[in-house]
């Protein structure tokens, strides 16, 4: 599913800030076991005022939600939780037609996120499986087993071992990546990877 | 208006002169210093010229861009012979931040303050990258120019700063501010302050050099073509100008000037042992008065700062035609400029001429003339450093690189490119060991269409090959390790373009 919250979005706020506003809503519609598998991204959508627009998907085989149940859930929370500009698609691959509510022009800023979702090649990843547990230092193979993410890449593109070790400094954002969720790291101090968007950085 | 048609007459460089043009007080909102506090730091470490330049906003505009030209009078009268210029971090509307100040005149603060209300992007919540924030970008600038031609300055620049940081100065927005108005919008800053950031969490900041630690999709304003390695620092300059054959050198194929700067961007500063006093020190008393107090000795050296003092690590000197504030200005314009990081050197001279020696040269930032077939060579004079840095220890000088890009004239199809594919290193001189004056000549042979030339020079600690590959930079600086970045072990100097224009 995607959603663009429209005007009323806060410009200040950072993609986590919307990701996870995005989470706390969808929760109230969905139980915690279909929550644990989403996976939440912002995309950059330069229409209008250039802002963020969030997707939420369930990887095929997880447990999710129901359609329509989500969209009427969805539905309720616009002019509540979600500020009343918002606009929402839900797709279901193989599965009934596309859901929309919500503001038409905010839609087709959804849509958006929908469809880079759906092309899996961009997006920054704000929650996913496993985010909880990607702390203190850990190895390439260590991050792999413990979350959603399925590989860590260097600035050049390649893969590291499985063996490289990372620091993960608490702050893991992977991005969405010809269909798999991968860790942009950089060289860091020590010897260790470090990944390579920093938390706290605007200056 | 091209570097080519018609020739720059080079103005004679009868000194060069360092300066800092991106420097914050107690007028910004994360600043604290005093101006004379700053002024003072910045003739200590030997510069001769400096801009006063606190961040635009509604506090400033009320209230700081006052309060700064009786500071900066006072500073003057007590630092006589320092050049102390009024300016301002300018909210490029759509953009990053910009360096604008003007000659010192009787109207400068009536200027400034207009300019700052009419154009100033967060005045005007503006920041957003939409159509009508760039146009008002380019009024902006046009606007500086009027105040120019009205003689209501006597002159103005923008510099635009740290461009890469946030992927916020799209290549046309670039080339639309030059356009607007090549005497006013002259260049970028090619290396950003915060060097001090990089220093390892054990003795510093532990943080990204620069401060430059964003990545894609943190931003929804970015311009969504930069790579990822456009938003770090590269022996801490930034990706625009490290990029041999990037952005920058996209820009001088055009056979257009754009100058390169490198300035402290001073907050706060590494180890200061002065601070807000308590209880004046927060935002909200900010907001309320327009400034915080003078900074008070408190005696505890502050480690997490990652800035320097003005020309305590960074310096843009300036070939001038005489020491004032105009031929700054005019030195500026015309890229008669080097920049270094740690006093790596202490004078450069650059000079392009005709082996046959029927033309005047081109000293740094001017053009060669020459009929087509003639043969052109190069000459790079440059003083190693005799003194130590600040850092304390006489830095060396290790190897000099000599970079040579064509120039088309006709400029890019796509205004948004920022590769030029026909720059590359052509010439790598070991200067290990050097000492004294250094010469450097290297033969280009027959020059048949328009180019330009530029030079720079490192301690070579750390290198890779650059972005482009080996063939275009065998051994360019290093993308910056956050945390692990001491920047007295990695120094650098470049200079600006000189340009060869043929005649047929």
């Amino acid at each position: 599913m995607g959603v663009d919250l429209g005007p009323s979005q806060d410009a200040a706020a950072s993609p986590d800030d919307l990701a996870h506003a995005v989470a706390e809503v969808v929760s109230h519609c969905e139980p915690a076991d279909h929550m644990a598998n989403a996976v939440i991204a912002t995309h950059t959508r330069q229409v209008g005022i250039p802002h963020f627009v969030v997707s939420v998907v369930w990887p095929a085989a997880t447990a999710g939600p129901d359609p329509a149940t989500l969209i009427r859930g969805l539905v309720a929370e616009i002019g509540n939780a979600l500020p009343a500009t918002s606009g929402i698609v839900i797709t279901w691959p193989g599965g009934p037609d596309p859901a929309t509510a919500g503001d038409r022009s905010a839609v087709v800023g959804a849509w958006t996120a929908v469809t880079r979702a759906a092309a899996g090649d961009s997006g920054r990843i704000a929650v996913f499986p496993g985010e909880q547990r990607l702390r203190g230092v850990m190895s390439v193979a260590e991050v792999v087993a413990a979350s959603g993410i399925d590989r860590v890449a260097d600035v050049s593109g390649s893969v590291l071992d499985d063996s490289v070790l990372i620091d993960t400094m608490g702050f893991v954002r992977p991005r969405w990546r010809a269909h798999r969720m991968v860790l942009q790291i950089q060289r860091g101090p020590d010897g260790l990877a470090i990944p390579f968007e920093r938390e706290h950085m605007l200056r | 208006m091209s570097a080519l048609d018609p020739p720059r007459r080079a103005a004679r460089i009868g000194c060069w002169l360092a300066g800092d043009h991106h420097v914050h007080t107690q007028y910004s909102r994360d600043g604290r210093h005093t101006i004379l506090d700053q002024a003072t730091r910045a003739r200590q470490f030997g510069l001769d010229w400096m801009v006063v330049t606190d961040h635009g906003g509604p506090e400033h505009v009320r209230v700081g861009v006052i309060r700064t030209a009786p500071d900066i009078a006072a500073a003057r009268r007590a630092l006589p012979g320092s050049l102390l210029f009024q300016g301002v971090e300018w909210n490029i509307p759509g953009a990053e931040h910009g360096t604008v100040f003007v000659a010192p005149g009787a109207r400068d603060v009536e200027v400034l303050q207009q300019f700052e209300r009419d154009y100033d992007g967060v005045v005007r919540d503006a920041q957003a990258w939409t159509p009508d924030n760039e146009a008002l970008a380019v009024a902006a600038i046009g606007w500086l120019g009027q105040q120019v031609d009205t003689r209501r300055v006597a002159d103005a620049l923008m510099v635009a700063n740290h461009p890469a940081r946030q992927g916020l100065d799209s290549p046309h927005e670039i080339r639309g501010w030059r356009d607007t108005d090549p005497r006013i919008a002259v260049g970028f800053e090619g290396a950003p302050g915060h060097q001090a950031a990089g220093l390892p969490r054990s003795v510093g900041p532990g943080e990204n050099r620069g401060y430059y630690g964003r990545d894609r999709g943190t931003n929804p304003n970015s311009f969504l073509p930069y790579p990822q390695e456009a938003y770090r620092t590269w022996g801490g300059f930034d990706w625009m100008t490290a990029t041999v054959g990037g952005l920058w050198d996209s820009l001088l194929a055009e056979g257009r000037q754009w100058s390169i700067t490198a300035n402290s961007d001073s907050h706060e500063v590494y180890l200061h042992t002065a601070d807000r006093p308590a209880g004046r020190d927060d935002e909200s008393y900010f907001e309320a008065t327009g400034f915080y107090p003078g900074a008070v000795y408190d005696g505890v050296p502050n480690p997490t700062a990652g800035d320097f003092w003005p020309g305590q690590y960074s310096r843009t000197v300036v070939g001038a035609t005489r020491r004032s504030y105009r031929a700054v200005m005019r030195g500026l314009r015309d890229g008669a400029v080097w920049v270094d990081h740690g006093h790596l050197i202490s004078a450069l001279d650059l000079q392009v001429r005709s082996c046959a020696g029927d033309a005047a040269p081109a000293t740094l930032g001017s053009t060669l003339q020459v009929a087509a077939g003639a043969e052109v060579e190069i000459v790079v004079r440059i003083d190693c450093a005799r003194l130590p840095h600040a850092g304390g220890e006489i830095p060396r000088l290790n190897r000099v690189d000599l970079i040579v890009g064509a120039v088309d004239v006709r400029g890019p199809d796509d205004r948004d490119a920022f590769t030029a594919p026909h720059t590359r290193v052509v010439r790598s001189w070991d200067t290990s060991g050097a000492a004294g004056t250094i010469e450097l000549t290297h033969r280009l042979g027959r020059v048949d269409s328009p180019l330009y030339v530029r030079v720079r020079g490192t301690d070579a600690r750390f290198s890779q090959v650059g972005a482009l590959g080996a063939a275009i930079d065998p051994h360019g600086p290093r993308m910056d390790i956050p945390g692990d970045s001491d920047p007295w072990l990695d120094l650098w100097f470049y200079s600006n373009a000189s340009f060869v224009a043929v005649t047929r």
